[in-house]
């Protein structure tokens, strides 16, 4: 990675549909460099994804919904963590440490939905508590700007302005 | 009052080239028309509709962490005072690393994503979130290692009228 490298990144967080010839044009470099770079930080996976932020609200989302999961007392976690990835609507999971042991984003379409989704986590026996929290936002808009990024397999949540 | 643009509603190809453009920004128009049998025409019309609609917010880019070495992800839950909630809200806003703040319904009112390069620099940010006029319960959960994530995965028309 150097500063071109860089430069091409920051052009791609503003608009990652920008043309290879826009971009080229913006740098002064010649197309082709861009295209090799381009496919190079593809290919040893700097760049991990590209993708678009929806706003579920236009698709007849309600709002969203985080889940912080208690686990009874030597639950097998690793077990849970794959259940709750397969339910329905949910989008995150991760494994906590602190007061949860469990973080769940999950979209929620309808009260009907988040009630059936609450129960079916309910059913795995070894879940003590939810703590469900619901919010309006369903997406969350970020400045694309790599200070800060999260480790994250499917999206990029970087500073937000 | 009549609105100078009606809005489209989202039909199940809209649905399809979201997932597309999900998985990859970049997705050449071609495969897109292909995918969706549609005309490339066709497809770009809907594409820039979803944009002028506001279902495509933006774009966005996932990068390596690698590349940016921040490892520290954290949940925080904020129990602010009904009265201050704004004013604690921007504050967090504000405070460096914060990735995410939201309202939201439930024993928290405020839900926050967090992430920061040491375990110090997680703990100077809490301390700040803690240290605001009219914060009385921080619930901070880091997240482990392994974490599921996929925003697209359930995307359907939900019957929205």
């Amino acid at each position: 990675m150097d500063g071109i490298d860089t430069q091409i990144l920051m052009e791609l967080t503003i608009d990652a549909q920008l043309s290879f010839l826009e971009i080229s044009k913006k740098l002064g470099i010649s197309r082709e460099t861009v295209r090799k770079r381009f496919d190079k930080m593809k290919k040893d996976g700097t760049i991990k994804l590209m993708s678009i932020l929806i706003d579920a609200h236009k698709i007849g989302d309600q709002g969203a919904a985080f889940l912080m999961l208690t686990c009874a007392r030597g639950a097998n976690k690793k077990a849970i963590f794959q259940k709750l990835q397969i339910l329905t609507g949910v989008c995150l999971v991760t494994q906590l440490m602190g007061d949860f042991d469990f973080f769940v984003w999950a979209r929620v379409i309808n009260m009907q939905q988040l009630a059936q989704l609450l129960n079916s986590i309910k059913e795995q026996k070894e879940i003590d508590k939810i703590e469900p929290m619901l919010l309006q936002q369903t997406y969350f808009s970020f400045s694309l700007i790599p200070k800060v990024s999260i480790k994250c397999d499917n999206m990029d949540l970087t500073k937000r302005t | 009052m009549i609105k100078a643009s009606k809005e489209r509603k989202v039909d199940n190809i809209d649905i399809k080239i979201l997932q597309l453009l999900s998985a990859d920004a970049r997705e050449p128009l071609k495969n897109i028309a292909k995918k969706c049998r549609i005309t490339p025409v066709a497809a770009l019309k809907r594409i820039r509709r979803l944009k002028k609609d506001g279902v495509i917010v933006s774009t966005y880019l996932l990068i390596d962490n690698e590349a940016f070495d921040n490892p520290y992800e954290a949940t925080v839950l904020v129990d602010a005072s009904n009265i201050l909630e704004d004013s604690i809200k921007t504050s967090i806003r504000q405070t460096n690393n914060v990735i995410i703040c939201a309202e939201s319904i439930g024993r928290y009112n405020l839900c926050a994503l967090i992430v920061d390069h040491d375990i110090n620099g997680l703990n100077e940010t809490v301390s700040k979130i803690r240290g605001l006029k009219g914060v009385n319960n921080v619930s901070v959960n880091i997240w482990k290692e392994n974490r599921y994530i996929n925003f697209t995965r359930d995307l359907t028309v939900t019957g929205r009228t």
